[in-house]
């Protein structure tokens, strides 16, 4: 009998996710209930979001006690503008002022790259989190991945639920897991990525069957989620995924409704030209909702492998071109069918030198909160 | 299949889905860098920059690809590629004759080298996921050249296993090819798992080997199907190196060479795998350790002519592969010259715009009137009167530079001085000035825009892509299909840019990089078009001496001046990505000259001339500061030294 979507039940089926006011209410009550203690992650990047998580959650939330856990990011040969360079310092004096007098700060320094100039980040990243001792202190484990590269917070990420569950089974007291996201969907598209890698590869412990010769033989299906300015990122992943079947995915339900068309306008080359991808296969999903995306890519992965099982069966590989909120579904959906079994995807992914902003930038900026593991998942 | 409307997009052999239609875009002439001397037996390395080619060849051996060769012998489109395959010894007359094993490095073992063990345990873990996966990848070329069923097949295998390795002594003196999989699966599949864990990782007891035992055990005359070699010979191509650490590297030339094994090995890479130092001392080591080091562009560039016709054929294959048009060439699809009677009437202007400036710059001047007689008499065409007169001014130029030198030389020039002084490349400088300043189409015609390729297949299909597309529109809306030369060279242009645009984006050290090029670039075209022309028809990059290339890589002198460290960087990245071309032990001026040419495309972005191998050296300290402080028109104290 073959597996069906039904067969396997569907951890983010019901899921909390915040959004301003709801942000703001939830923090207010959780995290002024007696007893919490906050490990609050954070990257010390350039980015104008990096600090405004945790300056609202630790306003609101007044009376917890709040670790700060700052992952610096030596890039190696970092080729930032100076005009960033200031803005990693000024964010830095923020975060510290934000949780002044509350608890401790650890900082913890990230290599992206090895002595020869590997890309070494993910791994690293995950290591930061390098036990259970790190986080059962804690009774709440927030992740501010505003300031934070995917190669950082998708390891991190996927680390911490590992332990979780794993502490979880095992009934020791695990903490809640959260995500937080200073969204602003024009930043992300304004934000370019400068200096991508020659490569792409798989991200730490995203590598799925593709390291595994021996699966070589089996179709493989890549479910990339597209933004804007990332053609050049399409184009080295498809190098190395070298998928026979391609299932993009855009944004809509979007704030701009002609979001989606103007990706397929930018990408139309690659997607019709050079992949030609059927125009069926192209999938939708909300911008604001990594639920909605992690739903989708869900469906979509059992689907393939369901129907390829009879020839044996396929690889399924994940992109994130995308900004960082439709990003956490791809980062949701890794994780479940790996830890649990279910399919063992890939994610693929490019990393770069740096990245350029413009410096005129009016912000919109909605705090969005995901609760991912914890108490209210029973 | 999907059919393909503009076939130049399928620019990399992956993008083709079907080997017939694989073989029927394949360029049969491409088979001339395939190394000469036993090709199929000894190790050789290929080396290109993306693009180049080495994936597309590496197919071409691949089982499917040899099994489509052999059936479709009769058809027209594959005949001649055929017959380079059979007198390469892939395939014979009862079908292929080699297993071409395509063996991808790029998963997973960088990320050995930083785990925290031993070095000595890191290589024997290499070793291990290497063993594995070679196992693995014979062991499907096997079954695919056989046309057996996976995995059911692989019991039909039979492997003779002599001198077993120490991790294969569970297995007998033969085994089926079902449990050398299993155990090479299980192999792989323990250290991939354990590698990828989600949890932190456990290092101590992973499998691994001391040796490339593999390549012992793979030996052609040991695999059989019903008692018989399932081939004459084992082809390894092993793509992607450049995805190893530079010690795995090192490790892994080191072990097939020292090996001798009667497999033949292809090691295909990037350059971009190379140390800034390999990178120019590429080609020094051919035939040292090697059976040859293949540099793709390299090979070409000293054939460049017929690698350009190449193109143009491989065009006209994918022109014919297009589905929705009735075209049949590229040439087709391209004006080569500026006729008509709106050109003519364009270069009539020019003419006696010119001629007045000579006239009225130079006609006073005793020394020149003879020559002006000459030009005012000649009966050319518009375009050829328009060339002879800047022609001229170039000459007259070159005459007043030389008499402030000599005070004593003044003499009236006459018909056989002008003819002893003028040649093609004179000509050429003058089409090039009159393009410039006149605002004329320089950048079009089949011999220029396949020299645009700059030696690179991938950048060839992307303009043939674009001009493809408008010509095939054209055709739809029943207009003139060839493009005429302005919008040729408007689409090249555009191109030009696109690239330079993309630089600090998609290269690493990217804006450094273009500040560096932006440089040679602006440097080249000062050059170009002072008046006198030197270096006609235009110069398209700089050079260093080759001493001075030694300079950058002295570990003393790097120490002091991190300039140098910096440059031999960005050269390396440039070389990489095709940016700059180098030619190294060019031999001028009674000296050896390493000569970094650009891209024929970004000369098209700084409106240079295309031809190969023109450059003004720069002394290397020169080149550094290009970095930091970019080259301008105005310092052209600099730029005279």
């Amino acid at each position: 009998m073959n597996r069906t979507e039904s067969d396997e039940a569907i951890r983010w089926r019901d899921y909390v996710l915040l959004r301003n006011t709801e942000f703001n209410d939830f923090w207010l009550e959780h995290g002024n209930e007696s007893g919490r203690k906050l490990l609050f992650v954070v990257g010390r990047g350039f980015d104008p979001r990096t600090a405004l998580g945790i300056e609202k959650i630790a306003s609101i939330a007044s009376k917890c006690s709040i670790d700060l856990m700052a992952l610096e990011f030596d890039q190696g040969e970092s080729t930032a503008p100076v005009a960033l360079g200031d803005a990693v310092v000024k964010n830095w004096e923020r975060l510290q002022t934000a949780v002044s007098g509350r608890g401790r700060i650890l900082e913890q320094l990230i290599r992206f790259r090895s002595d020869d100039g590997h890309r070494v980040g993910a791994r690293n990243a995950a290591n930061v989190i390098s036990s259970e001792a790190v986080i059962e202190s804690y009774t709440d484990v927030v992740v501010d991945v505003s300031a934070m590269p995917r190669g950082v917070f998708f390891p991190v990420i996927a680390r911490l639920l590992y332990f979780h569950d794993a502490m979880r089974d095992t009934n020791k007291h695990a903490p809640n897991i959260h995500v937080v996201v200073s969204e602003e969907p024009e930043l992300d598209t304004n934000i370019r990525e400068q200096g991508i890698d020659e490569n792409a590869s798989f991200l730490h412990p995203f590598e799925g069957e593709f390291n595994r010769e021996a699966r070589g033989v089996n179709p493989t299906v890549w479910i990339p989620v597209l933004g804007e300015g990332r053609t050049a990122q399409f184009d080295r992943i498809y190098d190395l995924v070298k998928p026979d079947e391609v299932c993009p995915i855009l944004p809509s339900p979007s704030r701009n409704p002609r979001r989606g068309d103007n990706i397929v306008l930018e990408y139309r080359d690659l997607l019709f030209d050079q992949i030609r991808v059927d125009p069926r296969n192209i999938i939708y999903a909300s911008e604001s909702n990594p639920f909605e995306v992690y739903r989708q890519i869900r469906q979509t992965s059992l689907y393939y492998r369901d129907v390829m099982q009879l020839i044996g069966g396929c690889r399924v590989s994940l992109s994130a071109l995308c900004g960082k909120l439709m990003s956490l579904g791809v980062m949701l959906v890794a994780y479940e069918l790996k830890a649990n079994h279910i399919l063992n995807v890939g994610v693929a992914h490019i990393e770069c030198q740096g990245y350029e902003m413009p410096n005129d930038l009016s912000l919109n900026i909605e705090q969005v909160g995901l609760w991912i593991a914890g108490e209210c998942y029973g | 299949m999907r059919d393909s409307r503009n076939p130049f997009r399928l620019r990399r052999a992956e993008s083709i889905d079907n080997d017939t239609t694989f073989l029927s875009l394949f360029e049969p002439g491409i088979l001339e860098i395939v190394p000469t001397e036993s090709p199929l037996e000894s190790v050789h390395i290929l080396r290109s920059a993306a693009g180049g080619g080495k994936t597309s060849l590496i197919r071409l051996f691949t089982p499917s690809v040899l099994l489509t060769l052999s059936s479709q012998q009769t058809n027209t489109s594959i005949r001649e590629l055929h017959q380079r395959m059979k007198d390469i010894g892939a395939i014979g007359d009862s079908g292929p004759r080699v297993i071409g094993v395509m063996l991808t490095c790029g998963r997973g073992y960088s990320m050995l080298q930083d785990l925290e063990v031993e070095q000595s345990r890191k290589d024997r873990l290499f070793f291990g996921l290497l063993n594995a996966r070679i196992i693995l990848a014979v062991l499907r070329g096997a079954i695919a050249l056989k046309q057996l069923s996976y995995p059911d097949g692989l019991d039909s295998i039979e492997i003779e296993l002599t001198n077993k390795p120490p991790s294969l002594q569970k297995l007998g003196a033969t085994c089926t090819g079902t449990e050398l999989h299993r155990w090479a699966e299980q192999r792989e599949a323990t250290l991939c798992e354990s590698l990828d864990s989600l949890g932190p990782l456990q290092a101590e007891s992973l499998p691994g080997d001391d040796a490339l035992h593999s390549l012992d055990v793979v030996r052609p005359d040991r695999i059989k199907v019903d008692g018989t070699p399932v081939a004459e010979r084992m082809l390894l191509m092993m793509d992607d190196i450049h995805n190893l650490t530079n010690h795995q590297r090192s490790l892994l030339f080191q072990t097939v060479i020292e090996a001798r094994s009667p497999i033949g090995i292809w090691i295909a890479e990037r350059f971009e795998a190379m140390t800034a130092q390999e990178m120019f001392s590429s080609g020094a080591a051919q035939g040292r350790d090697y059976g040859e080091i293949l540099e793709i562009e390299s090979f070409w560039r000293s054939k460049h002519a017929k690698f350009e016709k190449l193109a143009m054929k491989g065009a006209d294959r994918r022109v014919q592969a297009a589905t929705g048009t009735e075209l049949d060439s590229f040439v087709s699809c391209l004006q080569d010259s500026l006729t008509g009677a709106e050109w003519e009437k364009r270069f009539e202007e020019i003419a006696i715009e010119l001629a007045n400036r000579v006239q009225s710059q130079h006609g006073k001047k005793e020394r020149f009137s003879e020559w002006i007689r000459i030009r005012v008499q000649s009966e050319g065409s518009p375009r050829e009167r328009a060339l002879e007169w800047r022609s001229l001014e170039i000459l007259i130029h070159r005459e007043l530079r030389k008499r402030q030198a000599s005070f004593f030389d003044d003499d009236p020039l006459d018909e056989e001085d002008l003819g002893n002084r003028e040649d093609s490349s004179l000509n050429n400088a003058a089409e090039l000035f009159l393009a410039k300043e006149f605002g004329l189409p320089y950048y079009f015609g089949p011999e220029r825009v396949s020299r645009l390729a700059s030696l690179n297949i991938q950048q060839f299909l992307g303009l043939g892509g674009e001009i493809f597309e408008e010509a095939a529109a054209a055709e739809l809306l029943r207009r003139p299909i060839a493009l005429p030369p302005e919008r040729q060279h408007a689409l090249m242009k555009r191109m030009a840019k696109q690239l330079w645009d993309e630089i600090p984006r998609k290269v690493r050290h990217g804006r450094e990089l273009r500040q560096f090029i932006e440089s040679v670039g602006n440097f080249a075209h000062e050059y170009t078009y002072r008046p006198t022309a030197p270096n006609d028809p235009g110069v398209t990059g700089t050079a260093i001496k080759m001493s001075e290339r030694l300079t950058l890589f002295d570990e003393a002198t790097s120490k002091k001046r991190l300039e140098l460290v910096r440059l031999a960087d960005t050269l390396a990245s440039a070389l990489a990505h095709n940016l700059l071309v180098a030619q190294l032990d060019y031999s001028c001026k009674k000296e050896k000259w390493m000569v970094l040419n650009l891209n024929r495309l970004l000369c098209v972005h700084f409106d240079l001339p295309l031809g190969y191998g023109l450059y003004k050296e720069r002394p290397l300290g020169v080149l550094a500061k290009w970095i930091d402080t970019p080259f301008a028109d105005s310092n052209r104290q600099e730029g005279l030294l």
